[in-house]
């Protein structure tokens, strides 16, 4: 059995004389057979520190030691087992100059029966316990004596299961137990994780808070200042609504206009001594200038008979002959109204035609108006999407005013200014997104309306036609979002930024 | 470990708050800064926790040498100091868990983590079962321990208490100090700074004296005054 092997083992080493076993006071019995045995590799030095055997220290990987102290106790009275009390396999090593004794020592297969209160001097084991966990810690412990309000763990070397803690209320030992996994807390605490050491510049945090996080926060942020949000999505509709009206009748004015310009022609007149046949000949140079989007060929009898028409009463032209009077002309469409005049004169300067028709005050009129609206519309969405960016600023500014306490205390906990930016913006960006999504909702509702209104009032000669609004609506949704969406994070950007200076 | 040499810092306003400040913290250690009001003191903390920069002189704290920190670990720096406050400074909003996990989120602990530590630092302090009350629902003794549980939670090397009795009644200033003390026991670097004059009396631990920016007396087992 491999005790006894041990117990061999340990039988054939020095035994220092005055290690009596100091809590096995009644049997006298075990004290040869069972020697306070120093393992081999601890100095000799002990000796004079054998007194300290009171606090016996137990290796790091007791643990084992006490599930597997039944067998001990169960053979407890005899003599020649189960060394229960185990002798310093190290010494207390409390006093610094001790510190030779190695702690990393391999556990020998001394048994401990940390449940049975007689068996073991408790204190001095939780106390040997706090300084080999301290050890692993690099910590200097300045004194040997429990801690004066018992069984209170080393704070570096805490109980991991929350069961744990409670053992130590009730019983010492199993304090002890976890304490001693400790070791695989510490590798988990944030001194682990990097922030403290000898040399600590090298050291970064090694983990950022979840994504996830930062949008809980942000949530958290805006209910708890829940009327102020509320506000602030309010202003940003507000804001969007408007620039997006304005937007669309901008919109719809230059399309108005472009369609108007369709409409918009002048007539070119043939020379009135070419032939038709000539005078048609002349069409393709026409076509060719650029600008020009269509031409038609309208001969003398054409223009007459149209002329006529439109005349109450022609009596007075029915004789005219129109070959004579009236020129073939051509009717010239161009595609941009802004350019007619040069178009114009090209299409003059071809031989062959001898007088434009243009009423060129109209068209430049119809190019003002487009863009005076076309302006007016940019310049007041510039303004107001300045200004939603201040009011989403300075509601984001009050919240972090109100939250000054708390952003104070991450700096002091050594929070980075990412931890604490983060969640504002979050924030607006929210804010921004809720508000673009309402703007959005609503002026769907508007167009629409308006849309309606228009086809009801149905009069023949009101054509206004509204674009249509599918060709809209996706355009528009990009529209608002990006635009609450830089409302929000831009505001709150600008919030946050005092609150970050060192 | 902290380490101040020839340490000169002037206000904006004129004010000389250190003329020559020179004193070393080893590890381990239970140091209290005393003296009169505006004699330096509350500077000294802001120089160790890099709110103010010294006009002349070294500082050391941590090994992160405070003349050529830069702005980007200063976090880390503030993340191996716990700092208690003499106003306790909790959020009141958050409950007493809540106050904790914070502050262990702001270092990027897990959960797992976070739920594992509080319960421990809160049994430290003897506030266990305390973790769901708001700090406005507890005593001023017991919102100071919360502090100095926060001022744990992230296992700082050295904790640093700005007058932490001063909102406390006799009674629960001893028992803070006591506390304060067996953090220390534990291995956590303790300074304290105070004017009690009683309690610094009564522990005996090392008294570095500071009056009008200079540093008049530092010994241990000191009693408050220039010996």
């Amino acid at each position: 059995m491999a005790l006894n092997d041990e117990m061999d083992r340990l039988n054939g080493q020095e035994i220092p004389s005055d290690t009596a076993e100091p809590t096995v006071p009644a049997e006298d019995t075990p004290v040869a057979p069972v020697p306070a045995e120093e393992p081999a590799p601890i100095s000799g030095a002990e000796t004079e520190n054998s007194s300290g055997d009171t606090s016996p220290a137990e290796e790091p990987t007791a643990p084992e030691a006490a599930p597997t102290a039944e067998e001990p106790a169960a053979e407890h009275p005899a003599p020649t087992e189960a060394p229960e009390e185990p002798p310093a396999e190290q010494p207390a090593p409390a006093t610094v100059p001790e510190k030779a004794a190695p702690p990393e020592e391999s556990w020998d297969g001394t048994l401990v029966n940390l449940n049975d209160p007689d068996e073991v001097d408790v204190d001095a084991l939780l106390e040997s316990f706090r300084q080999v966990t301290a050890e692993d810690q690099g910590l200097h412990l300045t004194t040997e004596q429990p801690v004066p309000d018992g069984a209170k763990p080393n704070p570096s070397a805490p109980a991991a299961p929350a069961q744990a803690n409670e053992a130590a209320a009730d019983n010492p030992g199993s304090t002890a137990a976890s304490n001693l996994k400790a070791e695989e807390y510490l590798i988990d605490t944030p001194a682990y994780m990097g922030l403290e050491g000898s040399t600590p510049r090298k050291k970064r945090r090694k983990r950022h808070p979840h994504f996830f996080y930062y949008i809980a926060e942000a949530f958290r942020g805006i209910f708890s200042h829940g009327f102020m949000s509320f506000a602030a999505v309010g202003i940003i509709t507000a804001c969007l609504l408007i620039m997006g009206t304005f937007s669309l009748v901008a919109l719809n004015v230059n399309n108005e206009i472009n369609q108007l310009m369709d409409n918009n022609e002048f007539l070119a007149y043939v020379d009135e001594d070419y032939t038709e046949e000539e005078a048609r000949a002349l069409q393709s140079q026409i076509e060719s200038i650029e600008n020009v989007s269509e031409v038609t060929f309208i001969t003398r009898e054409e223009a007459y008979e149209s002329y006529v028409d439109n005349l109450e009463d022609s009596s007075l032209y029915e004789d005219l002959d129109p070959d004579t009077v009236l020129r073939d002309r051509f009717s010239v469409k161009v595609d941009d109204l802004e350019r007619i005049e040069e178009t114009s004169e090209a299409v003059g300067n071809i031989t062959g035609i001898v007088k434009l028709s243009i009423d060129l005050d109209v068209a430049n009129g119809f190019v003002t108006v487009r863009n005076i609206v076309v302006l007016v519309a940019v310049v007041l969405v510039a303004i107001l999407f300045i200004i939603s960016l201040f009011i989403i600023s300075n509601t984001i500014k009050l919240v972090t005013v109100s939250r000054k306490d708390e952003i104070a205390v991450m700096r002091m906990v050594g929070a980075t200014n990412r931890f604490i930016r983060w969640p504002f913006i979050y924030q607006g960006a929210i804010l921004g997104l809720v508000g673009a999504g309402i703007a959005f909702g609503l002026q769907t509702a508007l167009y629409m309306g308006i849309c309606n209104a228009i086809q009801s009032a149905g009069r023949s000669s009101f054509t206004l036609a509204l674009i249509a609004f599918d060709e809209l609506s996706l355009p528009l949704l990009a529209v608002f979002l990006v635009a609450g969406l830089i409302i929000g994070v831009c505001g709150s950007s600008m919030a946050i930024r005092k609150f970050l200076k060192v | 470990m902290i380490r101040f040499i020839d340490v000169e810092k002037n206000y904006d306003n004129g004010t000389h708050a250190l003329k020559g400040v020179s004193f070393d913290i080893e590890e381990g250690e239970f140091v209290f800064l005393v003296g009169p009001s505006g004699s330096g003191k509350t500077t000294i903390i802001k120089l160790i926790t890099a709110e103010i920069t010294a006009d002349r002189g070294r500082i050391e704290v941590n090994g992160y040498h405070m003349n050529t920190i830069r702005p980007r670990e200063i976090p880390d720096l503030r993340a191996t100091i716990g700092v208690v406050f003499q106003d306790f400074r909790l959020i009141e909003e958050r409950t007493v868990y809540q106050n904790l996990s914070f502050v262990m989120k702001a270092v990027g602990a897990s959960r797992r983590q976070i739920r594992k530590r509080i319960p421990y630092v809160l049994d430290l302090v003897d506030l266990k079962g305390k973790e769901k009350r708001h700090p406005s629902e507890l005593s001023g003794g017991e919102q100071q321990r919360v502090a100095i549980a926060r001022a744990l939670v992230n296992n700082p090397s050295v904790i640093i208490a700005d007058e932490p009795t001063g909102n406390l009644d006799p009674a629960m200033s001893l028992e803070i100090m006591n506390l304060l003390g067996r953090i220390n026991e534990l291995g956590t670097t303790v300074l304290v700074v105070t004017h009690e004059k009683e309690l610094v009396n009564r522990l005996g631990k090392r008294v570095v004296y500071i009056q009008d920016g200079t540093l008049r007396s530092d010994r241990q087992e000191g009693f408050y005054g220039i010996e």
